[in-house]
C-alpha cells in the first residue's frame, strides 16, 4: 500500500472546546490573537458547523500549562460570547504519517484510513476527533501547485482518543502497518 | 448574536446551568452557572404551529417540535394564564449536557415559561414565573437559580413558592463539574431514594442545611465542607455511577477543594474550588476513567443574573 509510515503517541495533549461561538467575522482572530500573545502553542483547531448561527472551536493544549490555558480560556469564551468552554484531560494524540504515491492517492488514501480507524477500533480505541492533512509531493493540492518534484505526498492523520486506549491503539497500529 | 446578514430573534434567552441540591439541600438549594442555552424565537406562527431547529447538545433527540420541552412548557404556562397560544419557529443553541445534573430540561422549562410571557406582551412578576414553573418542573431547586440567577434557597408545599436569593459566590471561587459520558435520568435517581429515612439522618441535615445557608450569607466559605454533607440522598446516589463515592470522599481533601457534591441527580460531580482549578479537575476525571468512564470538565463561576433576555427588532 504504502512505502513509509510513521506513528506516534501525545500522552500530553489537553483538549479545549470553545462552545457555542457566535458565528460573526473576528471570533477566530480573536481567540487565537489571545492565545498568541500568552504564548500558548495551539494544535488541530476543528470549528464544527452547527445552525443558529453558533459554532463549536476546538484546540489541541500542552498539558503542562493547563493551571495557565483555563483561565485564560475562559476569559477568551467570556469575551467571545461562547456558551462556555469545557476540557478534557483524559485524552490522547495518535498520529499516523504515511507516505502515498500522488498517483496512487485516490485509491490508497480510503484505504489506509479505512485501515487506521477500523484498527483503532478493534483495539477498543474510539476516535472522538480526527484531523488530517496532506503535504509535499507533484500533484497539486486543491487549488495550490505542486510542492516538490516528488512521487509521493505525506497524509497525516491524527486521532484524539481516550487516554486509557492510547497505548492499545498504538500498538495494533504499529503491527497493522508493521512499523517497529 | 446572528450571522451577519441574518435576521435578528424577535426574542433571545440566554439561560443558565445550575447545580442543585448541594449536598444538605435537598430539592432546596441550587446555584446558577455560567455555561448557557441559548433559545431564539426568529418569528411567530400562527396559533398552535411550532418547529424547531436544536444545534449542540441534543440535537438528535430534541428536533421534534411536539416533544420539545419548551414548546410543553409554553404551551402549559399560556394555558395557566389564560394567553392565546401563538406559534413560533424556535431555534435552542444547547451547551448544557442533557440528563448529566446540571439542569438542561429546567433551562427548557424557564425558557418556555419566559417566552408565553414575552411573546403575550404580558409583564409577569418573577415569582408567578417561577411558581408555574416549579408547578410544572416538580421542584423548585433548579428553575428559582436559573431564572433569578445566583444561589438560591426555595420551599415549595406543591402550590406555593417561597425563595431568597443569597450573594452569588464570589468571582475567585470556581465550581468545577466534571462530567461522565452517560446518562442518568431523574426518575432513576429519585427511585433509589428510601421511602423514608431515621430521625437522626433529617435531623443531622437539617443541621447542615441551616449551616450552609448562613456561612454562605455571612461568607464563612471554611463552613461549606462541613454544610453540604448530606445523609438523605447523596450516599445512595453515589452508588449510581462510577467514581461517585471516591470523588465525594477523596477530592473534598484536596487543599484547593472547599466541598464536593453531586450535581442535582448526578451523574456530574462538582467540587468549589478556591485557587488552580486544573490539577483538582484533572484529578476528578482520572477517578471517572478509572471507573471505565469518558469525561469532560467546565469551571465554571456562579451566574448571578440568571436569565437574561435580548429583544430584537420586530
Amino acid at each position: 500500500m504504502n512505502s513509509r509510515v510513521k506513528i506516534a503517541l501525545d500522552r500530553d495533549c489537553i483538549h479545549a472546546v470553545l462552545l457555542g461561538l457566535p458565528n460573526v467575522p473576528g471570533v477566530a482572530a480573536g481567540i487565537f490573537s489571545a492565545l498568541s500573545e500568552r504564548g500558548v502553542s495551539v494544535d488541530m483547531i476543528t470549528q464544527n458547523t452547527m445552525r443558529g448561527g453558533r459554532s463549536d472551536l476546538s484546540f489541541l493544549l500542552r498539558r503542562d500549562r493547563l493551571e495557565e490555558v483555563i483561565p485564560l480560556c475562559r476569559e477568551i469564551s467570556a469575551r467571545a460570547g461562547a456558551q462556555g468552554v469545557s476540557f478534557a484531560t483524559e485524552v490522547a494524540a495518535i498520529t499516523v504519517r504515511m507516505e502515498v504515491r500522488t498517483e496512487a492517492r485516490a485509491a490508497e488514501m480510503p484505504r489506509a484510513l479505512a485501515k487506521i480507524f477500523s484498527t483503532l477500533a478493534s483495539a477498543g480505541a474510539n476516535v472522538e476527533i480526527i484531523n488530517s492533512t496532506l503535504s509535499g509531493g507533484n500533484g497539486a493540492q486543491g487549488p495550490f501547485p505542486a510542492e516538490s518534484e516528488s512521487p509521493c505526498i505525506w497524509v497525516t492523520v491524527v486521532c484524539i482518543v481516550s487516554l486509557t486506549r492510547a497505548e492499545e491503539g498504538l500498538t495494533a497500529l504499529r503491527e497493522a502497518f508493521g512499523v517497529c | 448574536m446572528t450571522r451577519r446578514g441574518a435576521v435578528s430573534p424577535l426574542f433571545s434567552l440566554k439561560v443558565p446551568a445550575t447545580t442543585a441540591n448541594l449536598g444538605s439541600g435537598f430539592d432546596t438549594l441550587g446555584m446558577a452557572l455560567t455555561l448557557y442555552n441559548i433559545f431564539s424565537v426568529s418569528r411567530l406562527l400562527p396559533e398552535g404551529e411550532f418547529t424547531c431547529e436544536v444545534s449542540g447538545e441534543g440535537m438528535d433527540e430534541l428536533q421534534d417540535a411536539r416533544s420539545n420541552m419548551v414548546v410543553k412548557t409554553y404551551l402549559r404556562a399560556c394555558q395557566e394564564w389564560g394567553l392565546p397560544p401563538r406559534g413560533f419557529h424556535l431555534e435552542s443553541c444547547n451547551a448544557i449536557p442533557l440528563n448529566r445534573g446540571l439542569g438542561s430540561s429546567s433551562t427548557a422549562v424557564v425558557a418556555g415559561v419566559r417566552l408565553a410571557a414575552l411573546i403575550a406582551g404580558r409583564d409577569i412578576p418573577e415569582a408567578e414565573l417561577l411558581r408555574v414553573a416549579t408547578l410544572i418542573e416538580g421542584h423548585p431547586d433548579n428553575v428559582v437559580p436559573c431564572l433569578a440567577g445566583g444561589m438560591t434557597v426555595s420551599c415549595w408545599d406543591g402550590t406555593s413558592l417561597r425563595y431568597v436569593k443569597l450573594p452569588a459566590l464570589p468571582d475567585d471561587l470556581y465550581v468545577v463539574a466534571a462530567v461522565p459520558d452517560f446518562q442518568v435520568h431523574t426518575e432513576d435517581a429519585r427511585r433509589i431514594l428510601p421511602e423514608s429515612v431515621p430521625f437522626k439522618d433529617a435531623v443531622f441535615n437539617v443541621s447542615h442545611a441551616s449551616l450552609l445557608c448562613a456561612a454562605w450569607a455571612m461568607g464563612r466559605w471554611d463552613l461549606l465542607r462541613v454544610g453540604m454533607d448530606d445523609r438523605l440522598h447523596q450516599p445512595h446516589r453515589a452508588r449510581l455511577f462510577p467514581g461517585g463515592e471516591e470523588i465525594l470522599t477523596r477530592i473534598r481533601q484536596h487543599p484547593d477543594c472547599l466541598a464536593t457534591a453531586i450535581s442535582g441527580s448526578g451523574p456530574t460531580m462538582i467540587a468549589i474550588v478556591k485557587g488552580p482549578a486544573g490539577q483538582l479537575s484533572s484529578e476528578m476525571c482520572r477517578i471517572f476513567t478509572a471507573g471505565g468512564v469518558a469525561s469532560h470538565f467546565f469551571v465554571l463561576n456562579c451566574s448571578a443574573s440568571g436569565t437574561v433576555v435580548e429583544r430584537g427588532q420586530a
